[in-house]
């Protein structure tokens, strides 16, 4: 079996090879495994002389925050009584609850940090809960969001700080254009209009995306090695992939099937890739561009392959009638979702595809997508609620990708303006529109779907996979099919494989 | 042990330094929120002095602020620390209307909150005067006077009534309950000097009780007298000064003597007087035989609500709502007149919604700030008194001196089941003038 763990950008972008030399960041050991060196790349990537030494780790954070504010809360409740405060005035410097007066620099600064940062969490909650609810105030959202405004900045300072720059955007585009649906900020995102992104831009974030944390990977990686341990002995493979993007997924794949030490010659590769109407804003290359450099990539490692495109209505249904299908060929339906640098699909469109799939009886369903917290506080507490959710997600996912690029700011507020402003303007966008959240793990198994185990050296290989990462990381088995992907104690994307209910698993 | 309420993020959260500023909210008393946003803070509409709907659109300020009031009155610990909180990222002493509001009104609350509005109180008074002067005094007044009818309307009323009812007379005593430094007293001065053939001899006495007001007097009287001298009236001075609440003023301490014809007059006077000895006083003003005391006072009710605290809240709310766009609309952006002048309301707004006057400690110094309307004094002063109208010639020159100022101001007139004055802004009235005789 191949283990997929190197790269191969390099070899699979061969318009954007760069010079050989590794990075001398000495945080990762992934950094030195990788072919691209930042150095010469784009004029964008200026190296901050400090790091932010003092940047809290957000999601340690969040944790006292939640138990920070449910302690004091419960202490409030209990007394009722105001009569033993102490003195508002800061003459009584022999308060020890007065930790401001602490004259340790380095302790003050921490603490300052994280009082902004509390700060920053309650404004923004704040905000949302003016937004909506019986004590709505359009008013006060207003003012919360002029004061937070203020306060941070897209580019600067703190993960929170700059997380909390995009959440105040997409608030404000929120409130701005509730109901106007070509409200540019809500469709792309904040901060979009200011610079067009170039495609240059989008490679680049999606290479930084890349080297600075394993989600793509551990996407790619976990659903390829499913599906090379069902195809092991077909002749021929059929995938189905529901949005390609930039194709790089199957270059890994396909390196794997002529690396394929043992067993049978490469089989031959079909690939039919879904495209539709409109290309995406912030697609890295068009299909057809996709299906060329792919092509072009199996010739130049002897892998017999051919490429199709099935054009999706306007309305996304997907009409399985489309497809060329081969008798003797194995079906892989591929389903990537969610991963950072994607667009967003309506589960509708997801749906459709995924029903329309399972009628062709597939033999391998690969399923990634993010992992939403059930929990107690997940579905209540309405747009609020899922609002906190979501900061508590993409501040997990700040926190992964600093630990993953320490030093290197500026490469991570590319990275956050190209992809990630955007999914976080989106996504509030649907928060607030209560659009309903799906699950397609479940929508799975109210198909019929079946599990089909994990194996073993798949876990591993994701295990090893983020240990070249940060050990931040964690990844879980939560079901028999299921590898979670997540960081620290927040789980952030899920890989699933399922079978037709009529094959053997 | 439960520090509850205030925790170390509450009191970094609220960090009052009152030594240099009087209120210095979380250290970014410097920025400008103008500046940053021209149009979207700034308030000119009147739409936060409504009653609270809970409707999308009801000022942000106004929205928390009541909504503090009534978790206080509640005293729901949780939502008091939110409110707080919340209006002290928002608030700002430097601001927009409604974040000034917000800033001066979280003060009170705080205080309120914390049961600490007594000592507040005493350090804002404290740190007032240390700044104070006669000059400050004096150019305070003088500008507001200049940009706002607000004390001039008052004066013109009274001025109007005191003359006539004094015509005639040739030994005349004034006396002055007022907080404006005889400003109103000169053109009085001017007109008996020039009305009559035998000019009146004027005894003018000014009863005072706030320190600050006192340690400007003597100033004070060397100008009234040297006036007094230009204008060519015989003129004695006098200054009650032993008094440190009003309610504790008597006849025999006003030293009026039998031939006098006394005119007394109260401009915002009454409201310094602690509420249970308002009947007292208005009937020791009887006991003088005054041929008119005329009353001025700012129409709100502070005191009714006194034991409902949401009410006696909104009722400052929707006052000081209005007096602070007044104000804002009045004077220039940076002046610092306007700047004292919020800093005093906020004084008051301390020192009705937070300092508890059944408190046994006695008077801890400054004078009841309770307000009542035109027609809660008119049933007071109906004991002892009956009200009569200002001439026509009187508002005559009322409405000569609105013409001066800036729109938005205007009158309503004596009608037959009310006789008093009321000066509007923008229709909403605002200052009461009444004339009163035994």
């Amino acid at each position: 079996m191949a283990m997929l763990i190197e790269d191969d950008l390099e070899f699979y972008f061969p318009d954007y090879s760069n010079t050989t030399t590794t990075t001398t960041a000495t945080t990762t050991s992934a950094s030195e495994d990788e072919l691209c060196n930042w150095n010469d790349w784009s004029p964008l990537m200026e190296w901050e002389a400090l790091s932010n030494g003092h940047d809290q780790d957000l999601h340690g954070l969040f944790e006292s925050i939640m138990d920070d504010d449910s302690a004091s809360l419960s202490h409030l409740h209990s007394s009722p009584e105001l009569h033993q405060y102490p003195s508002p005035q800061l003459e009584e410097n022999s308060s020890p609850e007065l930790v401001m007066i602490n004259h340790d620099h380095e302790q003050l600064l921490n603490n300052s940090e994280d009082t902004k940062g509390l700060r920053l969490v309650h404004l923004l909650m704040a905000a949302a809960e003016a937004m909506t609810g019986v004590n709505k105030s359009r008013d006060l959202a207003r003012v919360i969001l002029i004061r937070l405004k203020e306060l941070v900045s897209p580019t600067q300072g703190t993960n929170m700080e700059r997380l909390a720059a995009y959440f105040t955007q997409a608030l404000q585009g929120l409130l701005e254009g509730a109901g106007n649906k070509n409200n540019s900020v809500l469709l792309n995102g904040p901060y979009h209009n200011r610079d067009e992104h170039q495609a240059t831009d989008t490679l680049a974030a999606f290479q930084l995306l890349q080297d600075m944390s394993p989600y793509v990977k551990f996407g790619h990686f976990t659903a390829n090695q499913a599906i090379l341990e069902a195809v092991s002995n077909d002749k021929r493979v059929h995938i189905v992939d529901y949005d390609i993007m930039e194709g790089i997924q199957w270059a890994s794949f396909m390196q794997s099937l002529v690396s394929r030490k043992d067993g049978p010659p490469s089989p031959h590769l079909r690939i039919t890739a879904l495209s539709r109407g409109g290309s995406g804003k912030r697609s890295i290359t068009s299909v057809q561009e996709t299906g060329r450099r792919l092509a072009a990539f199996a010739a130049s490692i002897g892998q017999p392959f051919s490429f199709h495109q099935s054009k999706l209505d306007a309305d996304e249904s997907f009409k399985p009638s489309s497809l060329k299908l081969v008798r003797g060929e194995a079906l892989i339906i591929n389903c990537m979702l969610h991963l950072p640098h994607f667009s967003y699909r309506s589960p509708d469109s997801v749906v459709s595809f995924l029903s329309g799939a399972k009628t062709l009886n597939p033999r391998l369903v690969t399923l990634v997508e993010e992992e939403e917290e059930v929990g107690p506080t997940a579905d209540e507490g309405g747009f609020v609620g899922r609002f906190m959710e979501s900061l508590h997600r993409y501040s997990a996912l700040y926190d992964s990708l600093e630990a993953g690029f320490p030093m290197q700011g500026r490469a991570r507020a590319l990275v956050e303006k190209v992809f990630l402003g955007p999914r976080i303007a989106g996504s509030l966008n649907r928060i607030y529109r209560e659009t309903e959240r799906c699950s397609l793990v479940n929508y799975l198994c109210s198909m019929g779907f079946q599990r089909a185990n994990i194996s073993f050296a798949n876990h591993c290989q994701a295990k090893l996979l983020l240990g070249l990462f940060n050990d931040g990381y964690r990844v879980e088995e939560l079901a028999s099919n299921k590898l979670v992907l997540g960081w620290k104690s927040r789980r952030l994307l899920s890989a699933s494989i399922w079978t037709s209910p009529e094959l053997d698993s | 042990m439960d520090r509850v309420l205030f925790t170390h993020k509450g009191t970094q959260f609220l960090q009052y330094d009152t030594n240099e500023h009087e209120c210095s909210v979380n250290g970014h008393h410097q920025v400008d929120m103008q500046s940053t946003n021209q149009s979207s803070l700034t308030s000119t509409s009147r739409g936060s002095s409504e009653s609270g709907e809970p409707s999308g659109d009801t000022k942000w300020a106004s929205k928390l602020l009541k909504d503090c009031a009534k978790a206080i009155s509640d005293k729901d610990s949780s939502k008091i620390h939110h409110l707080l909180w919340m209006l002290n990222e928002l608030a700002s002493p430097y601001g927009d209307c409604d974040q000034k509001l917000a800033s001066y009104f979280l003060q009170a609350l705080f205080c309120k909150a914390t049961e600490s509005g007594q000592r507040c109180y005493k350090t804002l008074i404290s740190v007032a005067e240390k700044s104070h002067s006669f000059d400050s005094a004096r150019k305070l007044i003088l500008k507001f006077q200049e940009v706002s009818p607000w004390t001039t309307f008052g004066h013109v009323a009274s001025n109007g009534a005191i003359l006539e009812a004094l015509e005639g007379e040739s030994k005349v005593h004034i006396i002055d309950i007022s907080n404006t430094l005889c400003t109103q007293w000169p053109t009085l001065l001017e007109a008996m000097a020039t009305r009559n053939d035998e000019t009146p001899r004027l005894k003018l006495t000014v009863v005072v009780t706030e320190n600050m007001v006192r340690s400007v007097m003597k100033e004070i009287a060397q100008r009234m007298e040297k006036f007094a001298r230009l204008m060519g009236v015989p003129f004695e001075f006098n200054v009650v000064t032993g008094l440190n609440r009003l309610g504790g003023i008597t006849k025999e301490g006003l030293g009026v003597q039998e031939d006098e014809a006394v005119a007394v007059n109260c401009m915002g006077a009454l409201r310094r007087v602690e509420v249970e000895e308002r009947g007292a006083v208005i009937k020791m003003l009887s006991s003088l035989n005054p041929r008119v005391v005329t009353v001025v006072e700012e129409e709100a009710d502070f005191s009714s609500p006194r034991n409902d605290f949401v009410k006696c809240f909104d009722e400052s709310l929707r006052f000081y709502t209005l007096y602070f766009e007044m104000l804002e609309e009045s004077f220039v952006p940076t002046s610092n007149e306007r700047l004292m002048l919020e800093r005093e309301s906020a004084r008051s707004m301390v020192r009705v919604l937070a300092c508890d006057e059944d408190h046994q400690n006695g008077s801890f110094g400054g004078d009841c700030e309770r307000r009542e309307k035109g027609n809660q004094w008119s049933e007071r002063l109906k004991e002892n008194f009956t009200q009569f109208s200002f001439s026509d010639d009187c508002i005559d020159d009322v409405k000569a001196l609105l013409k001066r100022y800036r729109a938005g101001w205007s009158l309503v007139q004596p009608q037959e089941n009310d006789l008093g004055l009321y000066l509007t802004w923008k229709d909403e009235p605002i200052v009461w003038a009444s004339a009163w005789k035994p």
